[in-house]
């Protein structure tokens, strides 16, 4: 820090060149940082997939379904430690416009899905007054809703079992929103869903959750299970949670291949304008190097400097780039796009912006290695001489 | 000396000391080619999706849905209103006299994707009727043969296989009644049927225990083939169906997605831009700082302002394009005819010429961009100064 003087005297000997390498990092970071943030964010939900967690759908996705004989089949298997059912339907509140999809659980999600935002206690009333649902605050405030208020969402088709599609719900509580479910939640109660629908549906389930004893037997469980009913009325398609977390990063657009592509070409680009820079300024400065080696800066000193140099534009581009990424992530996030194409927001998370530092100064790094060892190896006699 | 011989003579002179420039310039050919290369890159996968678009809607032929379906994943349409279908004027008729109009039956099947181990993921499965592929001509058999009508039998389009596992010719598949065998594969010249499976519309339909199709695909009666068909269908709103030109409604459907890909691209590769004009500015003043003394000589000697601003954007637009060739060049070896499925819709990237295009275009207004500054500096290099500064 005490040469910081002598560093900020060389960047400013040159102001133009100086700031024209900074705008640069600052684009060069701005887009990193928002292809490292997205990539970021998909990389959270595969590592927070829980390896023991199993999903079973119907092989069918449009028109099939599960059972709850399927379910009581599964449960008895050695491997399943906890189980639930969950079934969904689109609906909408007054408006076509408030669209709502009511989750119907059993209380075996209580156990297997233990990232569902609801008490013990929440549970219980869930169970104890059938026709409630718990909103998170995203859709109570989406909707204008709040505890005590009923809720009729309306369906296009009749969907229940006196003729009628109007569903008579009521809010029982309002929970946080978890981060996890971006769309919001309507959380319901599969028992009173299914005794109110159709008799031709009555018993159908709409997903499996399954916790698995053992993580490592994961992959094996969901080839057992899809096998155990590929000739039945109703085939499975079983999947691992961090396979479908994975699948999901790589669906439509593949995240992670993208995000890095467009990374490492940005720092390319700045690479080569960087390295010739800090080239150009050591050459034009070969003297002044010399003199402060005659004064009795060591060699590592003057390498410091020449790596400082270069450095300072880059981290402080880095930093600058990082925060306007934050901005227009923010910004992106609203889009109506973004969520048509189901694109995640970038996360510009401290761990972003670490790694932004980091290859900020790697780039800092290896394009003043030259430079720098020239430094180093300078003869004072011949470089005061010319 | 006229005004273009001396801008010829200062630009050869200013590209000839280019070599000794070599690092300021390798700044400008690396940003460009990075910039460019990315653009293009995110702007094949536009193009590919495109292309398949374009291939898969015929202008020749209609698809008749119903009157609320936005497409034909959603569309449901009777038996007894194709009935009525078939006898509406403006379908094209074979030689015995019947219309050209087959039913469809739409619906997506889990897959496993290669390469193991992966979640499924899905596949369009299409239900075609007795006129398929008098309407579908482009559909030829490569493999094994076509299905029976009738018969619990698919067969598969090529582009499922890189992407999906147990889809070849005399594997089965988990269908909602048991088994069925894949008989055959085909081609269709490269539209979306060939990344879809295909099996008889009937058959597919009773053991979905589904009772409407979801699209009629007729061949359309000459120019003015639609325009009778939407007239007659509007005269029978109690069908409530509508026809589109086929063309029009794969142009209609793909324009979220396509305009997806055409932001990103253009957002990325505009930041891109960004960067590499900085750079470009950085190189073109310090090459004018270097050519000081050369300048000022040419301008002692009488050559004009103009033509030494000239020759800086030449240079600049000179190393420009350099570097948006080795882009374009690095995107079409990497990406051009690469298979990419985006979701169930599976498609090759393209690095056409109008991305060449393109390309070359964006690198020549950064170049512009990055020149133009530089190159007044140099026209209003004080004369008398930059010589005495030597």
């Amino acid at each position: 820090m005490r040469y910081f003087p002598l560093i900020w005297a060389a960047l400013w000997r040159k102001p133009l060149r100086t700031i024209l390498t900074f705008l640069a990092a600052v684009t060069a970071f701005t887009l990193f940082g928002l292809a490292i943030g997205l990539n970021a964010t998909y990389a959270g939900m595969i590592a927070r997939a829980r390896a023991d967690r199993v999903y079973v759908n119907p092989h069918f996705l449009e028109f099939g379904n599960l059972t709850l004989a399927q379910r009581d089949r599964i449960a008895r298997m050695p491997e399943v430690r906890e189980i639930g059912i969950s079934d969904f339907f689109l609906g909408y509140y007054r408006d076509p416009k408030n669209e709502v999809v009511p989750w119907f659980m059993d209380r075996g999600m209580q156990r297997a899905y233990p990232e569902l935002p609801l008490t013990a206690a929440q549970w219980e009333q869930l169970r104890a007054d059938p026709s409630g649902v718990f909103l998170d605050n995203l859709t109570a405030a989406r909707l204008g809703l709040k505890t005590g208020d009923n809720m009729p969402v309306m369906t296009s088709a009749p969907s229940r079992r006196d003729g009628s599609s109007t569903w008579p719900f009521h809010v029982l509580g309002v929970v946080e929103n978890p981060p996890w479910a971006r769309g919001g939640l309507t959380l319901a109660n599969y028992e009173f869903y299914d005794q109110a629908r159709p008799f031709a549906q009555a018993g159908h389930v709409g997903q499996l959750t399954i916790l698995l004893k053992d993580p490592e037997r994961a992959t094996a469980f969901t080839d057992q299970i899809d096998r155990t009913f590929a000739s039945s009325p109703n085939p499975t398609f079983a999947v691992t949670e961090k396979a479908q977390e994975q699948n999901g990063a790589t669906y439509r657009f593949n995240i992670p291949l993208v995000t890095k592509g467009v990374s490492a070409a940005g720092l390319f680009m700045i690479l080569f304008l960087i390295a010739n820079n800090i080239a150009q300024s050591v050459r034009e400065r070969v003297a002044e190097f010399a003199v402060l080696k005659t004064l009795g800066f060591s060699d590592s000193g003057v390498t410091t400097l020449v790596f400082a140099e270069a450095a300072l534009p880059c981290l402080l581009g880095a930093l600058v780039g990082f925060a306007i990424a934050m901005a227009l992530a923010s910004k992106i996030a609203g889009l109506s796009a973004l969520q048509k194409m189901a694109v995640a927001p970038p996360t510009l998370s401290p761990g972003v912006l670490a790694i932004a530092f980091a290859f900020a100064g790697l780039v800092a790094f290896a394009s003043a290695a030259v430079p720098a060892w020239r430094i180093r190896r300078l003869d004072i006699a011949t470089a005061l001489r010319r | 000396m006229n005004a273009l011989s001396q801008i010829a003579a200062v630009t050869g002179l200013s590209l000839r000391n280019l070599p000794s420039r070599l690092g300021p310039s390798l700044v400008i050919v690396a940003g460009m080619a990075a910039a460019i290369g990315v653009l293009v890159s995110i702007l094949s996968l536009a193009a590919g999706y495109g292309e398949l678009q374009r291939r898969t809607g015929d202008p020749g032929r209609a698809i008749i849905l119903s009157q609320t379906a936005d497409n034909e994943g959603s569309g449901a349409i009777s038996r007894s209103a194709f009935g009525d279908i078939l006898a509406m004027p403006g379908i094209a008729r074979d030689k015995d006299g019947a219309s050209l109009a087959d039913p469809e039956y739409v619906s997506i099947l889990l897959a496993s994707r290669r390469p193991a181990g992966r979640a499924p993921g899905l596949a369009t499965l299409r239900g075609i009727g007795g006129k398929g592929l008098a309407v579908r001509p482009e559909l030829k058999i490569v493999a094994g043969r076509m299905l029976r009508p009738g018969a619990r039998e698919l067969i598969v389009g090529i582009g499922l296989k890189p992407e999906f596992r147990g889809f070849e010719v005399g594997d089965k598949v988990i269908m909602q009644d048991g088994q069925w065998p894949i008989v055959g594969s085909f081609i269709t010249g490269g539209d979306v049927l060939e990344g879809q499976i295909i099996g008889d519309a009937a058959t597919l339909m009773s053991a979905a225990r589904r009772n409407a199709f979801n699209s009629v695909i007729v061949r359309l009666d000459g120019p003015d083939g639609l325009m009778t068909l939407q007239q007659a269908l509007a005269a029978r709103p109690k069908l409530g169906v509508r026809a589109e030109r086929q063309s029009e409604y794969y142009e209609r459907t793909s324009q979220d997605t396509a305009g997806f890909f055409h932001a990103v691209a253009y957002a990325v590769g505009g930041i891109m831009a960004l960067g590499a004009l900085f750079g470009a500015l950085n190189t073109m003043y310090s090459a004018v700082g270097a050519r000081t003394q050369e300048i000022a000589t040419l301008r002692a000697l009488g050559f004009g302002g103009m033509a030494v601003a000239i020759s800086v954007i030449a240079e600049s637009v000179l190393l420009a394009l350099m570097g948006a060739l080795i882009g374009i060049v690095l995107a079409w070896a990497l990406f051009n005819g690469q298979g990419y499925a985006f979701g169930e819709v599976l498609f090759h990237l393209a690095v056409s010429p109008a991305l060449v295009a393109v390309g070359l275009a964006w690198a020549l207004i950064v170049a512009l961009l990055g020149g133009i500054l530089p190159a007044i500096r140099a026209a209003r290099l004080p004369v008398v100064d930059a010589l005495r500064a030597t």
